[in-house]
């Protein structure tokens, strides 16, 4: 077996290990929240045997151990079972719930690591110029205010002052569609300039310090000088330089990327945006347990999906790097 | 209201075994703790110190889960039962509040600075709704239940508010206040289908409350006050404790003309429908889903019951009703509305359901055709029913048989309708549901062939999770309404210098109180509750927490001035005094610790005694927990 093959075979098994972990915790966490979930659509005047009816089909009088055993198995195959208070198979509500989510984070993920890329492998390379100064001056003033304050702002300039853009949603309203009809509709284009610009004034400036960092070590190199020496234009040596210095921007994408899609639940409420954070919130102030687990293990999947490929990633960009 | 609890036959109370030795025992046997058929709580639970006055009311704290099997309940229960010592100090008083609420919290903590005058010390917990529910439906909430009210149609009725919170024999009395009188008369009221006669009795139970320091309203409101677009729509309708957007009470969309030639009003809401299986359905479908599934009857926007799907209805004894079904209604899918539909319904809820459909159609005896030609239906009710028009015909539904027949066995769902899959509800509403999509909007589209057919086209609900984004909106034009969302002074202030809203204020029958645990120490004693009721700054309430949108009350009772049920002559309610609710205390035996905590009347104080026994005032009779036996 090759080297790499050996490398993903492990890091598999170790995967299905940390998941079982993560299943377990997930388990005892939402199993031990306070509170009894019938409670919230359940009124006293109910009859006895609706209740215990309702509480028998959750699975909810079932002895702790089988209530585990029976959620390793259904996680495993992802089968979430129905929600207890919207009845529909949860699957469904946290599938269109992610989607919505993707479409509000993958353009923003995206712009603010090509702009942020190039932004900050050109504020590194020009170490002490002016641009440079406003470059890291203004990273570090946008990552510090908090996105939904950002939002709030925006909202208030472009859509209740200006009336440029709408204030919040996927769609113009009584155009809901099918989630692909609305992603490639011009309606939805115009209510996601405003969540990505929020997004973005924050994401953006992780790339931009990060390359920046990494950009003043590889400048120095003596790689660079020999490039030189060759005669190449001073762009092409800034996109060798950059590439060199990305390595540790892989990581930090992937690891952004994970944490964003576990939704942003105060955009949501500010733009109204039907996402994966909003519902996780609802599920757990409701005490539905199965929406609640499976957003909880979904997202932590999408973090460890994301690591394995940021590590596979490496060894592509930086050919330094093996898998013995 | 005994027969809920029947089927559960009290548990053997001498059965109990207390906790220390149940504690062991867990300790010994560690993971049989999860075995199933252990009856654990059966172990733990039945304290057979605990007893009542009127062996009557056992069935009611026999319940599965609940009180005597509820070992917590019993915990947090046995000290506040125990005669207290020499020189004891009255316990914390332990309250819960709701985060979603914020203005509990801050109205509580008045109350709790101002106890300290009175040498009370508060503890207030804050939690989440669904917790809260939790709690205090399996009472273990501690000393006071905070609660406001939540309108419905159906809740109108007097017996929603005065059987539900103060009847001995209900579990949404939170205060275990057993008043043998009070329950006398609420079993002449639900029987009593003389709307005059029944107003007596059901002034007299408000009385009862009042005179017995039981239920201390804080508030009356908060005002209905909303916003709308008044340069697009006329006809807006306000309703009595509804306001101008209600789902529950749905004149407006019913009436409301467009000034423009769009003829889709946009509702701005902050939740949409949980569900579309109106079994299933929480408080949002329920409320939507009247505009879906006719009602029997309704009401008006003055709350005086109408006609809705029935037509009429006539009494032929005091247990049975025939109800005339209205001609020419025909269900969403073109087909007729006939009495073996309505008959249908019914039978289906006595055989199926047993959710809210239930809380109704419990008491039903037997639904028969009567007059097929007249589409008459006979209602036979086990018992006399009073709330017959005010709650089973507002709470009831139609359903199309040609669609609900059979679907239980189509669908594999075995006796729980709950788990139908009813991806597009057909009714015979003024709406017809349309598309939908999940935490986004829905688009209802008018029925033109209803008999009360709306004037618009189509009502689409848009999401706006929070009430700023709706005010936002309602600024941009992008909503012509906010559901619901009743705003504070500090909101409208701004929202009246934007030319196209207008700003509607509705009277409100709405309120906020607070609920003693009248079993329990401190409580028993009418004359702490009587200085408690001088101890609550109101004023705050109304002037702080609701910014002066709401009324001080005048007297203790739920149903406020300008609900059809108010009684005028009550007692008013206790004044904020914090002067003489010490006084109370002092001249009732009370006395006060070098910490200046309140400490109980001395042991043989024989008047405390005698007024802790009897819990109830002077000529009424407690028939709820008993003290235990002094040791």
């Amino acid at each position: 077996m090759t080297g790499l093959k050996k490398y993903i075979l492990m890091r598999l098994i170790s995967l299905v290990f940390v998941i079982f972990c993560i299943l377990s915790i997930i388990f005892v966490l939402v199993k031990f929240l306070p509170g009894d979930p019938t409670a919230i659509f359940v009124d006293s005047r109910f009859s006895p045997e609706m209740i215990d009816m309702q509480k028998k089909l959750w699975g909810l009088t079932d002895p702790l151990w089988v209530q585990y055993l029976s959620y390793l198995k259904n996680m495993a195959i992802f089968d979430f079972g129905r929600s207890f208070f919207q009845i529909q198979p949860v699957r469904e509500i946290v599938l269109e719930k992610l989607l919505n989510t993707c479409a509000m984070m993958v353009p923003s993920v995206i712009l603010s690591v090509v702009l942020g890329t190039i932004l900050g492998a050109v504020a590194g390379w020009k170490r002490g110029s002016k641009f440079e100064t406003t470059m890291v001056t203004t990273s570090l003033f946008l990552r510090s205010a908090p996105s939904f304050f950002v939002g709030i702002l925006v909202l208030m300039l472009f859509s209740y002052t200006l009336r440029w853009l709408p204030s919040g949603g996927m769609s113009p309203p009584g155009t809901a569609a099918g989630f692909w009809q609305t992603v490639f509709s011009v309606g939805f284009l115009k209510h996601l300039i405003l969540p990505t610009i929020v997004l973005m004034s924050r994401e953006i400036t992780g790339p931009i310090l990060l390359l920046r960092s990494s950009m003043l070590e590889v400048k120095g190199s003596d790689f660079l000088d020999i490039l030189r020496a060759k005669g190449l234009s001073e762009a092409q040596i800034i996109k060798h330089a950059t590439r060199n210095a990305l390595l540790p921007l892989v990581t930090y994408v992937a690891v952004m990327t994970g944490l964003l899609f576990q939704g942003q639940v105060l955009l949501e409420i500010i733009f109204a945006w039907p996402g994966i954070g909003r519902e996780i919130v609802t599920a757990l102030k409701d005490l539905d347990y199965p929406v609640a687990q499976a957003c909880f293990y979904l997202m932590a999947l999408t973090i460890l999906l994301m690591n394995f490929i940021a590590d596979l990633l490496y060894g592509f960009i930086d050919p330094r790097i093996t898998y013995n | 209201m005994k027969k809920m609890h029947e089927e559960y036959a009290p548990r053997s109370w001498e059965q109990g075994m207390d906790r220390r030795t149940f504690l062991k025992i867990a300790g010994v046997t560690g993971g049989l703790l999860t075995m199933p058929g252990i009856p654990l709580k059966d172990l733990l639970a039945a304290d057979p110190r605990i007893e009542l006055e009127d062996p009557s009311y056992k069935s009611l704290y026999g319940v599965k889960d609940y009180y005597l099997q509820d070992p917590k309940w019993v915990e947090q229960t046995l000290p506040r039962l125990q005669w207290p010592k020499a020189g004891e100090r009255v316990p914390e008083i332990s309250v819960l509040t709701v985060s979603e609420n914020p203005f509990w919290l801050d109205f509580m903590r008045k109350v709790a600075e101002d106890g300290k005058q009175i040498g009370l010390k508060y503890s207030l917990q804050q939690v989440s709704n669904a917790r809260w529910l939790d709690l205090i439906n399996k009472h273990l909430h501690g000393d006071i239940e905070l609660h406001p009210s939540i309108i419905r149609p159906e809740r109108i009725d007097a017996s929603e508010w005065l059987t539900s919170r103060a009847h001995g024999l209900d579990r949404r009395n939170y205060g275990e206040w057993v008043n043998k009188e009070f329950d006398e008369v609420i079993r002449l009221q639900s029987a009593e289908i003389d709307p005059k006669k029944r107003l007596q009795h059901i002034w007299k139970g408000q009385k009862i409350i009042a005179e017995d320091y039981y239920i201390a309203q804080f508030g009356w409101g908060p005002f209905i006050v909303e916003a709308y677009n008044k340069n697009l729509w006329e006809g807006i309708v306000q309703s009595k404790g509804f306001g101008i957007a209600s789902s529950n009470l749905f004149w407006t969309f019913l009436n409301i003309k467009p000034k423009t030639s769009r003829k889709r009003l946009i509702v701005g809401s902050t939740q949409l429908i949980e569900t579309t299986n109106i079994f299933a359905a929480g408080h949002r479908f329920r409320s939507i889903g009247r505009m879906i599934y006719d009602r029997l009857a309704y009401l008006d926007k003055d709350l005086n019951v109408v006609p809705w799907a029935a037509e009429s209805w006539e009494v032929l004894d005091n247990r049975t009703w025939d109800v005339k079904l209205r001609g020419g209604m025909k269900f969403h899918d073109g087909k007729s509305v006939t009495v073996d539909d309505l008959k249908f319904t019914l039978d289906f809820m006595l055989k199926y359901e047993r959710g809210i459909f239930y809380t109704a159609n419990q008491f039903l005896e037997s639904v028969e055709i009567s007059d097929r030609g007249n589409r008459k239906v006979r209602f036979r009710f086990k018992k006399p029913y009073a709330e017959f028009e005010t709650y089973f015909l507002q709470l009831n539904v139609i359903l199309p048989k040609h669609l609900f027949e059979g679907i239980m066995e189509k669908q594999k769902v075995g006796d729980n309708p709950r788990l139908l899959e009813i991806a597009h509800p057909i009714g015979s509403g003024p709406f017809k549901f349309g598309p939908y999509k999940k935490d986004v909007e829905m688009i209802l589209i008018a029925n033109k062939d209803h008999f009360a057919a709306p004037k618009i086209d189509e009502l689409l609900y848009v999401v706006v999770p929070s009430v700023d984004g709706m005010l936002g909106r309602l600024e941009t034009q992008e909503i012509d309404v906010a559901e619901e969302t009743y705003l504070r002074p500090s909101q409208v202030k701004p929202l009246q210098k934007i030319k196209h809203l207008a700003i509607m204020r509705t009277p409100d029958i709405m309120w906020f109180h607070g609920v003693p645990r009248a079993s329990w120490l401190p409580w028993r004693d009418i004359e702490f509750r009587r200085a408690w009721h001088h101890s609550i700054d109101r004023e705050f309430l109304i002037k702080v927490c609701w910014e002066g949108e709401g009324r001080i009350p005048t007297s203790n009772t739920f149903f406020v001035a300008g609900n059809p049920w108010h009684n005028p002559n009550l007692p008013p309610t206790p004044h904020y005094d914090l002067k003489l609710a010490r006084q109370i205390l002092k001249d009732a035996g009370y006395s006060w610790d070098k910490e200046g905590q309140l400490v109980y009347p001395p042991p043989t104080d024989k008047k405390f005694i005698e007024r802790i026994s009897r819990v109830c005032k002077e000529g009424y009779t407690w028939g709820g927990l008993k003290m235990l036996p002094r040791s």
